[in-house]
C-alpha cells in the first residue's frame, strides 16, 4: 500500500501557521535590550516550524464551531512556551542543531540562552490574560489552569529523560518510554492544544479527559517516528542525523536495544552510554546504529507506532465523531496519518 | 471447449478485507508473517501483529494511570475547597455553574468601570478593580465599609433603594447621574442629590421619585466631583403596582 497524501494537513498548517506567526510578533517586543535579550527572543519563532501546536488549537475549536480568532491568543501562547522549553531542551540535550541552523546556546552561549528561554515562557502568560476580553473571565482562567498543568507535565517528563541519562539507566521498559514521552511530548504537543482548543470551542463544557488519551497516542506516534528520522532522516531533516544517539538519548529503539542485546554487547553499550557526549566515538554511535538494524529495532519502534496511531485515530472517532464534518475536523483526523508519513 | 467445460479459477486466498495497521504502511523486507525472522539474534521472529498490540496495551495503560491520577488529585483539591466529603457532582457544578457567572459578570462590570473611568486599569490585583461589586459576586455579601450613610425618600410607593459604594467613597464629595432605567421609553430619575458627611451627620442620599414613575430598576454610577472617578452605583427599583392596589373599590 503506498503511503498516503496528506495535502489537507499541509494547508492547514500553512494557514493556520501564517496567522499564529502575525498574531505572536504582536507580543515580541521591540525595545532595549535588543542585541542580548529581544533580537534573540524571536530567533526560534523564526526559525520555521510547523506551527503543529498551534494549528491543532485553532482546529480543535474550529471544530467545535469557536471562530478562529478566538483561539489565536492561546495559539500563540502555545507557540511562545514550546519555543522556550526547545531553547531549554536544546541546552540540556546539548543538541548542536536545531531547524537546520545552530542552537541557540551554540550561537550565544548557554547563559544568554536560558534567559532568552525563560523570558519566552513568561512571555507565553501575555496572550493567555488578553484572552479575558473576547472569552470571558472563567474560560480565560480554565486555559490558564491547563497552561499551569502542562508546564508541569513537561518539567516532569523531561526530569525523567535526564535522569534516566545522568543515572545511566538501561533497565527501561517500553511502558516507561511512554510515560515518559507522555509526559515531556504529548501534553505540549497534543494534549494540551486540543484540549485548550475544545475549552474554548465548547466554552468548558465537555469532559477534557477524553482528550488526554487521543493526544497521547497522536504525540506518541509523533515522537516515535520523530526519533526514527532522527536515524534515517534526509537532508531535509533539521536537526543533527544520529544526534539522538551521541545524546544517549533513551528512545525505544534505544530501549528496545538493551533489552535484546547480548551480554558482551549490553556491557559494552552500558560502557558508551555512561560517557558524556563529547566522550563518545563516532564509531561508538556508529556500531550502536548498526546493532539497532541487526536486532530490527527501528522496526519495532515503527510497528509499536503504527499500533499507537490506529488508537489514535479510535479515539478520535469517540471524540471528534458526533461532530459535523468540517475541514478542521478532517485535518486532525489526516494529522493521524501525517505522523508516520512524515519526513521532515 | 465443449459446452460443459466451463472457465474454472481458483478460489481466492482471501475473502474479505484484511485490513491491519502493520501492513497499511508497507511490510518490512523480510517482516512480514511466516518470515524466518527467527534467525537474526534475538529476533522476534515475524509476529509484528504481537508487537503491534503489546505496544497499544501498553500505550492504553500507560495512559488511564495518568488520568487515575488526575482525578485522584482533582478530588483532593475539591475536598480542600469543597470540604471532604462533599458533595455530587450535581452540587459541585451548580456552585462552578455560579462562580462562572459571577466571574464573567465581574469581568464585564470591571471592562465598563474601565470604559468609564478612561484609563483606570480593571485588571485583577489593581486597586481600582479589587472592589466593587466583584468582591460581591459568588460571594457572601460583604459590608459596604464602616461608613453610616443617611437615605431619605420621598415615594408614595414603596421602593428599594440599593448604593454599593468603594471604601472611603462615602467620605468624598459625590455626585451621579440620573438614574435611567434600560428601557429607554421610560424617564429617568433626577431628583437625586448626594450630600457629603459633615460634622456628626453622615453621608446623605435624597430621593424623590414622582408618583407616576414607571415600575423598573433605574441605576447610575456615582463619580466623585472633582476627579470625576467612579465610586461606585446607586440603583433604585420600583415594583409594579398590584392591580388591587390601583383598582376602585366596588
Amino acid at each position: 500500500m503506498s503511503p498516503v497524501a496528506t495535502p489537507l494537513v499541509w494547508q492547514v498548517l500553512e494557514e493556520y501557521g501564517d496567522a499564529t506567526r502575525a498574531a505572536l510578533a504582536d507580543y515580541l517586543p521591540r525595545r532595549e535590550p535588543r542585541r542580548h535579550l529581544y533580537d534573540l527572543l524571536s530567533d526560534y519563532p523564526a526559525r520555521g516550524g510547523k506551527m503543529l501546536r498551534p494549528s491543532l488549537c485553532i482546529a480543535t475549536a474550529r471544530a467545535f464551531g469557536a471562530p478562529l480568532d478566538s483561539a489565536l491568543r492561546s495559539a500563540v501562547a502555545i507557540e511562545l512556551l514550546h519555543n522556550a522549553l526547545l531553547i531549554h531542551d536544546d541546552i540540556e540535550d546539548e543538541s548542536q542543531e536545531r531547524r537546520g541552523r545552530p542552537t541557540l546556546h551554540v550561537l550565544s552561549g548557554v547563559p544568554l540562552a536560558i534567559n532568552v528561554g525563560d523570558t519566552l515562557a513568561l512571555m507565553s502568560l501575555r496572550p493567555l490574560m488578553d484572552n479575558r476580553r473576547q472569552l470571558g473571565l472563567w474560560v480565560s482562567m480554565r486555559i490558564l489552569e491547563d497552561t499551569e498543568r502542562v508546564a508541569r507535565e513537561s518539567a516532569e517528563g523531561q526530569a525523567m529523560e535526564l535522569g534516566w541519562r545522568r543515572d545511566n539507566a538501561v533497565d527501561l521498559a517500553d511502558a516507561d518510554y511512554l510515560e515518559m514521552i507522555l509526559k515531556k511530548t504529548c501534553w505540549l504537543m497534543a494534549i494540551y492544544p486540543s484540549r485548550v482548543g475544545a475549552i474554548i470551542g465548547t466554552r468548558d463544557s465537555v469532559d477534557l479527559d477524553a482528550f488526554i488519551r487521543f493526544g497521547f497516542f497522536l504525540g506518541a506516534a509523533f515522537q516515535i517516528q520523530d526519533d526514527l528520522l532522527n536515524l534515517v532522516g534526509d537532508g531535509r531533516y533539521g536537526k543533527e542525523i544520529s544526534g539522538d544517539l551521541w545524546e544517549g538519548k533513551r528512545t525505544l529503539m534505544l530501549i528496545r536495544l538493551l533489552h535484546l542485546a547480548a551480554p558482551g554487547e549490553r556491557a559494552r553499550l552500558t560502557q558508551v552510554l555512561r560517557r558524556t557526549r563529547d566522550q563518545r566515538a563516532e564509531a561508538d554511535v556508529l556500531w550502536m546504529r548498526c546493532l539497532m538494524d541487526t536486532y530490527e529495532c527501528l522496526e519495532y519502534a515503527r510497528r509499536v507506532a503504527c499500533g499507537l496511531a490506529g488508537a489514535a485515530l479510535h479515539e478520535f472517532g469517540l471524540l471528534y465523531g458526533d461532530l459535523p464534518d468540517s475541514r478542521d475536523k478532517r485535518f486532525i483526523e489526516e494529522l493521524v496519518l501525517w505522523m508516520l508519513e512524515r519526513r521532515l | 471447449m465443449s459446452d460443459r467445460e466451463r472457465l474454472r479459477r481458483d478460489d481466492p486466498e482471501r475473502d474479505q478485507p484484511q485490513r491491519s495497521w502493520f501492513d497499511a504502511f508497507g511490510a518490512a523486507p523480510g517482516g512480514g508473517d511466516g518470515d524466518a525472522g527467527g534467525a537474526r539474534p534475538g529476533g522476534i521472529g515475524s509476529d509484528w501483529q504481537r508487537v503491534v498490540e503489546q505496544g497499544v496495551r501498553i500505550g492504553y495503560e500507560v495512559i488511564d494511570a495518568q488520568i487515575r491520577e488526575g482525578r485522584r488529585v482533582a478530588e483532593q483539591v475539591n475536598a480542600r475547597i469543597y470540604g471532604a466529603g462533599t458533595s455530587t457532582d450535581g452540587a459541585r457544578a451548580f456552585t462552578d455553574g455560579l462562580f462562572r457567572t459571577y466571574a464573567d459578570l465581574a469581568s464585564r462590570w470591571l471592562d465598563m468601570m474601565a470604559a468609564v473611568a478612561g484609563g483606570v486599569s480593571a485588571s485583577a490585583g489593581n486597586g481600582t478593580a479589587r472592589s466593587g461589586p466583584a468582591d460581591h459576586a459568588g460571594a457572601a455579601p460583604a459590608r459596604q465599609g464602616t461608613e453610616p450613610v443617611a437615605i431619605e425618600v420621598d415615594s408614595k410607593r414603596p421602593i428599594t433603594v440599593t448604593l454599593d459604594l468603594r471604601p472611603g467613597a462615602a467620605t468624598l464629595r459625590l455626585g451621579s447621574q440620573p438614574l435611567a432605567d434600560p428601557d429607554p421609553q421610560k424617564p429617568s430619575l433626577r431628583d437625586v442629590l448626594l450630600e457629603p458627611p459633615e460634622d456628626d451627620h453622615p453621608m446623605l442620599v435624597r430621593i424623590r421619585v414622582p408618583d407616576l414613575q414607571p415600575a423598573g430598576t433605574y441605576s447610575a454610577v456615582v463619580y466623585e466631583r472633582e476627579a470625576g472617578r467612579p465610586q461606585g452605583t446607586l440603583s433604585v427599583t420600583i415594583p409594579e403596582t398590584p392591580p388591587a392596589e390601583t383598582g376602585t373599590p366596588s
